[in-house]
């Protein structure tokens, strides 16, 4: 028999905020243990919660990126468990008008095709209980305990584990665009669960459903759903049945195991929680954000292509998050070169970025540099070669402008017309031996005059015009 | 709607929770009692009421996103039956 899995996605993603969502303590990730955790986050009595703004607007910013409908009003419930990592016996989340309603995310390849989101909520971190080899014992940090999480729920429309992941990285990509959250996922700034099941190709039913919790990076998820959805398939074909439950991926042995049993939604027990009357969402709030949403990753690439005559895989690549693409947009009207920007970007700087161990957005090549040594490549100041040299001296911080480099490591390209002509002429006179044998048909001398030449200018020769010049020399008698 | 001794075993897990046989039967008592009385509220015809999400008709403030708050991590800690290391200690939940 034919079968076909059926995936939805919740992704939990952590927003960016200076505090937690309902308390003013700090969110900084790598904190001492509990050093991070107030009053307010572990529950205590006579603590009420107050709702952090930028959560709300970083949450309003992804529901009006993919064009969700916002209620007018929303509310906050109480989700009702016991677990040492939630304090106060249960989570601040939402159930009925969450912040963020029924969107589109569209895949941006071109194909038109869209992933349906069915819901974002906000609600808060639970803590983080560490299994160390300490008999019987767990050791729990709270410093997570409060952080803002946006859950974006997808509709189970995903058909394979390699789409999952694809839609996964998709999300990931926007999240980061939009400037929501740092999205590491290897500190668990950004986590998925997956839903799977799988069902006769041709039968409309779902079926029984399958949650694993706690995906941390794109491959596991990739793993997890293979292996689940074959232990399904295997399953069914032995005539067993599915039941429903919650089971964690082991990267080591590469399988799903069972968790430990876990109350399902109705077990919840949710209620409205009275701490926290209903917010209702301003006009102006909306008019706001949706006028500082970037273009999005897709327009903006498409605009790339068309306008710039980007390649396709430059444009993606220079869009994959606001800081780049807004990065190359400086360096290209400054530099009125495009492509030599692009390039610029995804080569040298990339490259340079990666080995210092920092990111664009604190690297010492600041757009203006930048666009400064791609003009003076194109005004013929320097050699492609020259260029990295600069460059590197920017990058090492030995230099703080590219002019400044420029005369400091004595780099400026000889291209004064009548300078060539002389070095040419004076190089010509003395290799007359070289200079007949070219004259007779040995034209792949040009190179050794060519050589002679950046030998005796260091390399600063403007190349293209000492080859003109040389050439028409050459030819002349 | 009555509670029989399964729904009581998975309240029970729910609330992390062991009675003992007495106190079962104690406590079925007091919920069949409870829900008799939710029944009568569930009577009530309430087609015509909205539902009232909260009593105050005000909208939530906000708070500016700025740390505020200094954790005095040995003073909270103080209140915890074991810790080491700055780790709350907990029975193995794994």
């Amino acid at each position: 028999m034919k079968w076909q899995p059926v995936i939805g996605l919740e992704i939990h993603v952590q927003l960016a905020t200076q505090s937690k969502i309902f308390s003013g303590a700090a969110t900084q990730f790598g904190a001492m243990p509990n050093t991070q955790a107030c009053a307010i986050d572990l529950g205590l009595p006579g603590t009420l919660p107050v709702l952090n703004e930028q959560a709300i607007m970083l949450a309003l910013r992804f529901g009006l990126a993919i064009d969700a409908e916002i209620p007018s009003k929303i509310l906050f419930y109480r989700k009702n468990y016991f677990y040492p990592d939630l304090p106060k016996g249960y989570q601040i989340s939402q159930l009925d008008s969450p912040i963020v309603g029924a969107g589109r995310i569209p895949l941006g390849d071109g194909s038109g095709r869209q992933l349906a989101i069915e819901r974002a909520h906000l609600e808060e971190d639970a803590g983080k209980s560490l299994h160390r080899d300490m008999e019987g014992i767990s050791e729990i940090d709270l410093n997570r305990a409060g952080i803002p999480l946006l859950e974006i729920v997808t509709r189970p429309e995903i058909y394979s584990a390699e789409e999952a992941v694809l839609w996964f990285r998709r999300i990931h990509a926007l999240v980061c665009y939009l400037g929501l959250s740092d999205a590491v996922m290897a500190e668990s700034s950004m986590r998925c669960d997956v839903n799977v099941s799988v069902r006769p190709a041709k039968q409309a039913r779902l079926g029984e459903r399958i949650e694993i919790k706690n995906l941390n990076s794109f491959r596991f998820v990739e793993q997890a759903l293979d292996f689940e959805i074959d232990r399904q398939i295997r399953c069914l074909e032995e005539g067993r049945k599915i039941v429903r439950e919650t089971r964690l991926y082991d990267p080591n042995e590469r399988q799903t195991l069972p968790m430990r049993s876990k109350e399902y939604a109705e077990d919840y027990r949710y209620f409205p929680d009275p701490d926290l009357l209903p917010l209702i969402v301003k006009d102006e709030w909306i008019e706001d954000i949706r006028q500082s949403l970037p273009p999005l990753p897709e327009q903006r690439s498409q605009s790339y292509q068309s306008s710039l005559g980007l390649s396709r895989e430059a444009a993606d690549y220079l869009c994959v998050d606001c800081t780049t693409a807004d990065y190359f947009d400086s360096v290209a009207t400054l530099s009125k070169d495009p492509v030599a920007s692009a390039n610029w970007i995804m080569g040298e700087l990339a490259f340079a970025n990666k080995a210092a161990g920092c990111t664009l957005a604190d690297s010492r090549v600041s757009a203006d540099a930048l666009a400064d040594l791609i003009r003076r490549i194109n005004d013929t100041t320097l050699s492609s070669k020259m260029a990295k040299i600069v460059f590197a001296a920017l990058c090492e911080g030995r230099s703080s402008s590219v002019d400044e480099a420029i005369d400091a490591l004595d780099m400026k390209q000889l291209s004064d017309e009548d300078e060539l002509a002389e070095l040419v002429t004076r190089t010509l006179d003395a290799h007359p031996h070289q200079v007949g044998q070219y004259r007779s048909g040995k034209t792949k001398l040009l190179g050794f005059f060519v050589g002679q030449i950046m030998q005796a200018t260091h390399g600063q020769a403007n190349p293209k015009k000492l080859n003109t010049l040389l050439r028409k020399m050459l030819d002349k008698a | 709607m009555s509670l029989d001794s399964q729904l009581l075993d998975h309240l029970l897990f729910l609330s992390r929770m062991e009675l003992s046989e007495n106190e079962r039967k104690l406590i079925l008592q007091d919920f069949e009692r409870t829900l008799a009385m939710i029944d009568v509220m569930h009577a009530a015809n309430c087609d015509s009421v909205p539902p009232l999400e909260n009593p105050v008709s005000q909208t939530l403030e906000l708070r500016a996103d700025e740390q505020t708050e200094e954790v005095d991590r040995e003073a909270l800690q103080q209140m915890a039956p074991e810790v080491t290391n700055g780790l709350y200690r907990v029975p193995r939940v794994i």
